[in-house]
């Protein structure tokens, strides 16, 4: 397993101690201990996010194609949207401990619907793209012990009305593979 | 690097910590650089690269093992301690961390307030000041009396900034001030930055390990490897004409929010991990892990030069 997950002399490094290791290898060696037991789902919760830019697009790579290999589906749970973009097919947007919206990679960066999808695309800083201004979402995210009745979006919505603020809207079924939490969906979806 | 004088120059920068008799961690080794007045320079690298220690010997809150640093002509190692604290007025910081960086037993008016005491400036007109300074990067003057934990950690790096601020200075070490925050609220505090950039006419180094908040908000980069800068470029050349083999390699490992570049780009090819700088080799740093590496380059050290306008690289395989 260690072979596999490409550390170095791996027939040394079994007798090692986690802080004889570094994060990237650590990282590895949990890996190659999810994988041992051939599962059929692999939970990975933000696995990159400590690691330094290039290890991380080391261990992202391993992990994509051991899974592969092993025909192993990924739930992968980050905030980094790149990441997403490399590894994922389908993706949840969450927002305030609910799934907003629902739908495969490609639609949700070309075509987002809830207007929280939309607005976290548009704040992030693009590499190559020179800009005065990122555009950001206002305010602050809510606290969780105090969300408000309606949509938990709804004060640092832009598109919000009277509705949003009273009850919050369900889950519903955009188009095939496309579902989204909002009363009024960007991108052609009925606005 | 001729030119007009900068602000900041810093020649032959090095900062050793010994470990034992035997083990000398370099981490910095030979850095040259300037930093124009009104400019940003970023310093972008990964951890452990010695961006964070650059930024702190510029301030003189560490000593340097040797090499040169002025501040507007004036070299800093030639001080004395009062002459030196005069200076601090002219340069400030800002922390990455923003919790463990306001002290949490003083309100937000008296950590504004500190800095003006120190520096015996704004006598009798202090208050008016602070109201000034929270009023201007987006924060309520009633806040003045409320503690660091009462805040989320966007404002209170906001509080950073304007604790940075109040002593009206010239030059600003922003430390990954950005780095701990989430990304709806860190792009907030890069608008915010960018905009007191101007306003207060400020030169700044801004460290951060993500190349494109960095890109986002610096007029110039150099990208740092184990304690040397590899390459240095106008922000907007960087993206687009790298030489290094360092950069090229940082730039393609960087997730891009676009699925259709990500999902067609070939698999990352750079291997190993950076080389440790207790007692690294004598050759050049990169050495391990590079792809492009010949004869020289495992017992030299490559300099920068001048590959084109404002464009300097580190590499013998480049010349």
């Amino acid at each position: 397993m260690l072979r596999s997950t490409e550390i170095p002399s791996p027939e040394e490094r079994v007798k090692n101690y986690p802080h004889e290791m570094s994060g990237g290898m650590r990282q590895r060696s949990m890996i190659a201990m999810a994988l041992a037991c051939e599962p059929a789902l692999l939970i990975a919760d933000e696995p990159s996010t400590a690691l330094d830019v290039t290890v991380q697009a080391q261990v992202l790579k391993l992990m994509k194609e051991l899974c592969r290999e092993r025909e192993t589906a990924i739930l992968l749970i980050t905030h980094d949207m790149g990441v997403v973009a490399r590894m994922c097919q389908r993706v949840a947007v969450m927002y305030a401990g609910r799934v907003v919206e629902y739908t495969d990679v490609h639609t949700l960066f070309s075509r987002p619907a809830h207007p929280y999808a939309e607005a976290l695309l548009r704040s992030l800083p693009r590499l190559g793209t020179k800009r005065n201004r990122l555009d950001s979402i206002e305010g602050q995210p809510p606290q969780l012990n105090r969300l408000p009745p309606g949509c938990a979006f709804e004060p640092r919505c832009q598109y919000s009305s009277e509705r949003c603020r009273e009850q919050a809207p369900e889950l519903k079924r955009l188009r095939e593979g496309h579902e989204v939490r909002c009363y009024y969906p960007i991108n052609g979806g009925g606005r | 690097m001729n030119e007009s004088r900068g602000l900041v120059e810093v020649r032959g920068l090095c900062k050793y910590f010994p470990l034992s008799r035997r083990r000398i961690l370099k981490a910095v080794d030979g850095v040259d650089f300037r930093i124009r007045r009104g400019e940003v320079l970023g310093l972008v690298g990964e951890s452990g690269c010695g961006k964070t220690t650059i930024g702190r010997l510029i301030l003189n809150l560490l000593p340097l093992t040797s090499g040169e640093i002025e501040f507007d002509g004036v070299r800093l190692s030639e001080l004395s301690r009062s002459e030196m604290r005069r200076m601090r007025r002219r340069m400030q910081i800002v922390f990455q961390d923003p919790y463990a960086s306001l002290n949490p037993r003083m309100t937000i008016g008296n950590i504004l307030t500190f800095p003006m005491k120190v520096q015996g400036l704004y006598r009798g007109k202090r208050r008016e000041r602070v109201v000034y300074l929270l009023e201007r990067v987006g924060m309520r003057a009633s806040d003045m009396n409320r503690y660091p934990h009462e805040f989320s950690g966007g404002q209170l790096q906001r509080i950073g900034i304007a604790r940075a601020l109040a002593v009206d200075p010239e030059f600003i070490v922003a430390d990954e001030p950005v780095s701990s925050l989430d990304v709806s609220i860190q792009s907030q505090v890069l608008n915010l930055f960018k905009e007191l950039q101007e306003e207060f006419h400020l030169t700044s180094l801004f460290i951060a390990h993500d190349l494109s908040v960095v890109e986002f908000i610096s007029d110039r980069i150099a990208v740092v490897y184990l304690g040397k800068i590899v390459e240095m470029a106008p922000s907007r050349v960087l993206y687009k004409s790298n030489w290094h083999p360092y950069t090229r390699s940082l730039l393609s490992a960087i997730p891009l929010p676009d699925p259709k570049i990500e999902q067609n780009k070939p698999p990352f090819s750079l291997t190993g991990e950076a080389t440790s700088p207790i007692n690294p080799p004598p050759g050049c740093r990169f050495y391990s892990r590079c792809s492009v590496k010949g004869e020289r380059c495992k017992e030299d050290q490559p300099q920068l030069v001048e590959v084109g306008k404002d464009h300097y690289v580190s590499c013998f395989q480049v010349n």
